[in-house]
């Protein structure tokens, strides 16, 4: 009964935290291009994703003739269900998540892929050439920028000597930050993210010039608002994953007695570094084609990650780390 | 497998309607086929009912973006119809709207076209430059877009006070400008990944599909009716021909890149060498024409734009014909596009900065069948013989 109170209160927070990393998205990208982007609703307009997804809520739900009714409905839950399922493994104060069990990274990346999945899915369920378009692109995305994604968070596993979040904390709380012994693997992670995250360069699959907007293109109402929604959600995921991983996540200097608060505020300064990072990434380049993009990932971003694996394990067998 | 992706009427990817049929191949694109007429406005046989001064005013909205140039096109041809030449001041202050038009489209253009690439940050950075050039264009017109400067016989308005001084600010700040757009282009990694060897247009066909403008100039081919004949002011000023031979999309980037330096050196020469005197004839607006034809040029931004008037001694234009650069260039796309992916589609339709709603002329639709028809030459002479046939002795009547 309290875990189900726990991680109500919990999903509720994260939403409202993910409309407000969307929002700090909106303006950073606005500010890049000389523009003053979202300003009437709330304080600097801080409460307009909210209100972009309310108005989704309210609009009709329709479908073109011929599609997977079933899959489409499923799809935009199962996505939110599976992004806050992973954030609940993410420490925001204390130095383990709401879950926290031995190897909860590997059950982060496994759920980051359903997702994948969900995506690709929700695709082929639209009866339109765009969305088949967009998925199949999704698709030859994915198997490029999710193995350097998985690989770059092996070589950390491996320079910390554990699969589980709480340890890898607790590692560079005792050693040095890991984004120290392994800036390739942070490169390589911010660039897999960036892909997974559907942002500039990699907005591929739902390429708006292009092919509308790819495999969300039939979509409305609700199901557009739940993956907006799972977007969102993901873009807190990675960047808190990022701050977790390669920062150190909660840990930092703090007062007696107030390590919870303190804890948030780092955890919260290193999100926003990685939220940043990824928000200004994406104003400055312009969309790369899917095979370009295919060819960036397999010929330079799979080889560093490999690369940074091997330097972490001659680190420590020579006993470095 | 392959198969027809429709794209158009109403796309993203086109601002304007126009319907492409693409045969596809997974993402690869074997052929096209382009349907044009669906913005058709009936213009041309508008102008027939329309005085030969109030027409000057209807062909500046043929398009919003190269006004000016149908304007100046349709003055230059109905001046040598009334056999007058406007004084040399309105020429020149002509002569100045068309090179400010011209950087104000190809700012628009280069926007464009880096929103299809997906490079919105560019797309905003060249449209704040394009508001400088439009105020420049609110100072001397006292209007942002169709600017109503030229009349039969001139222009109708003088320059405001002031403005040479504006102009010798504005050209330093917009040839910096371009120098950081060009270091852009051919530095940056994903401008060249999406510009650099995509939508080539051969020289070789570049000139059988009869390309023009920036988009002929792109392939090597030194085809611009400024170099051609002196027209307006041109003659004197420090116009220079700009041509890149690679002819795929970065080429047609580059080529309009330097050619908004070019217009930034002839606005110079223009302000420096403005002459006094009247700006126009003052022509009384029911002045009947002689029987006369014409058959004016100019180079819009886009490329060649031709008018052929006729007139039958009437207040009113017997036959408007007007000739836009897009149509010229909408064959090309067929060709460039063949081979490329589907991603490449956006940017190397905008590569020839289609405008297509001063393109479509007419469109033969069947309503009892439901059908879309295209007439060959042949058919067409053949149509209209048999129309005048038909008709002879209406017109007759008509003209006693």
């Amino acid at each position: 009964m309290e875990y189900l109170l726990y991680s109500i209160i919990f999903s509720v927070s994260a939403i409202l935290v993910a409309f407000f990393l969307e929002w700090f998205d909106r303006k950073v990208y606005a500010r890049i291009q000389h523009r003053v982007g979202p300003k009437i609703t709330g304080p600097h307009g801080v409460l307009q994703p909210i209100a972009d997804f309310i108005k989704l809520l309210t609009k009709e739900d329709c479908l073109v003739k011929g599609s997977d009714t079933l899959l489409l409905d499923m799809g935009p839950v199962l996505s939110v269900a599976f992004v806050l399922f992973s954030l609940f493994f993410i420490p925001f104060g204390y130095s383990e998540g709401l879950l926290s069990i031995p190897g909860d990274l590997i059950i982060i990346i496994v759920l980051s892929s359903f997702v994948a999945v969900m995506i690709l899915l929700t695709g082929y369920a639209q009866k339109s050439a765009y969305a088949n378009v967009g998925a199949a692109r999704w698709a030859e995305l994915f198997i490029s920028f999710e193995i350097p994604f998985v690989i770059s968070l092996a070589s950390i596993t491996v320079a910390s000597r554990s699969i589980t979040i709480s340890e890898i904390i607790s590692w560079q709380a005792h050693n040095l930050p890991l984004i120290v012994i392994a800036p390739i693997a942070l490169v390589t992670f911010i660039f897999s993210s960036l892909a997974k995250l559907e942002k500039t360069p990699f907005d591929i699959p739902e390429a708006e010039t292009e092919i509308a907007a790819g495999w969300m293109v039939e979509l409305s109402g609700r199901k557009l608002a739940f993956f907006r929604l799972t977007k969102d959600l993901e873009y807190l995921l990675l960047s808190a994953l990022g701050a977790v991983i390669f920062l150190g996540g909660p840990i930092g200097p703090s007062l007696p007695g107030l390590e919870l608060i303190f804890g948030i505020i780092w955890m919260a300064i290193k999100t926003i570094i990685f939220a940043l990072v990824f928000s200004i990434l994406r104003g400055l380049v312009a969309r790369y084609r899917i095979d370009q993009a295919i060819h960036l990932f397999w010929h330079k971003v799979i080889p560093l990650t490999f690369f940074q694996l091997i330097i972490i394990v001659m680190l420590g067998l020579f006993g470095f780390i | 497998m392959s198969f027809y992706l429709p794209i158009g009427p109403i796309h993203p990817a086109l601002k304007e309607p126009l319907n492409f049929i693409f045969k596809v191949e997974g993402e690869l694109v074997i052929d096209a086929e382009p349907n044009i007429g669906f913005a058709h406005r009936g213009i041309e046989k508008l102008m027939e009912n329309k005085t030969w001064m109030q027409n000057a005013f209807l062909a500046e909205h043929i398009c919003g973006i190269c006004s000016a140039d149908h304007q100046g096109c349709y003055t230059q041809g109905a001046e040598i119809i009334y056999e007058k030449k406007p004084p040399e001041r309105g020429l020149f202050i002509r002569t100045l709207v068309w090179e400010l038009e011209r950087i104000h489209s190809h700012l628009l253009w280069i926007g464009v076209a880096m929103h299809e690439a997906g490079f919105d940050t560019f797309f905003m950075y060249a449209w704040r430059d394009r508001e400088v050039v439009l105020d420049l264009f609110e100072a001397l017109c006292g209007r942002r877009v169709v600017y109503s400067m030229s009349t039969i016989g001139g222009v109708r308005r003088d320059l405001p006070s002031q403005f040479a001084e504006k102009i010798k600010k504005f050209v330093p700040y917009i040839k910096k400008r371009m120098k950081v757009y060009e270091d852009l282009a051919l530095r940056d990694q994903t401008i060249l990944a999406r510009f650099q060897n995509v939508g080539i247009l051969k020289k070789s066909d570049a000139i059988d599909l009869g390309a023009v403008g920036p988009t002929a100039r792109g392939s090597g081919v030194k085809r611009d009716v400024r170099y051609e004949e002196s027209y307006g002011a041109y003659e004197g000023s420090p116009y220079r021909i700009v041509v890149e031979d690679a002819g795929d999309s970065l080429a047609k980037l580059l080529v309009r890149i330097k050619e908004i330096v070019v217009s930034a050196d002839i606005l110079e020469y223009l302000v420096d060498n403005m002459p006094s005197g009247p700006i126009n004839l003052n022509l009384p607006p029911m002045a009947k024409p002689p029987v006369n034809e014409a058959f004016s040029r100019v180079e819009a931004p886009r490329g060649e734009l031709v008018y052929y008037l006729k007139s039958d001694g009437n207040l009113k234009p017997y036959r408007v014909k007007v000739r836009t650069p897009t149509l010229a260039n909408i064959t090309s796309v067929v060709a460039m596009v063949k081979g490329m992916y589907i991603a490449d589609i956006p940017v190397v339709y905008a590569s020839i900065d289609p405008c297509i709603g001063c393109m479509d002329r007419v469109l033969i639709i069947d309503t009892k069948k439901r059908k879309q028809k295209i007439m060959t030459k042949e058919e067409l002479i053949h149509f209209s013989n048999k129309w005048f046939k038909k008709h002879l002795n209406e017109l007759k009547e008509e003209r006693a």
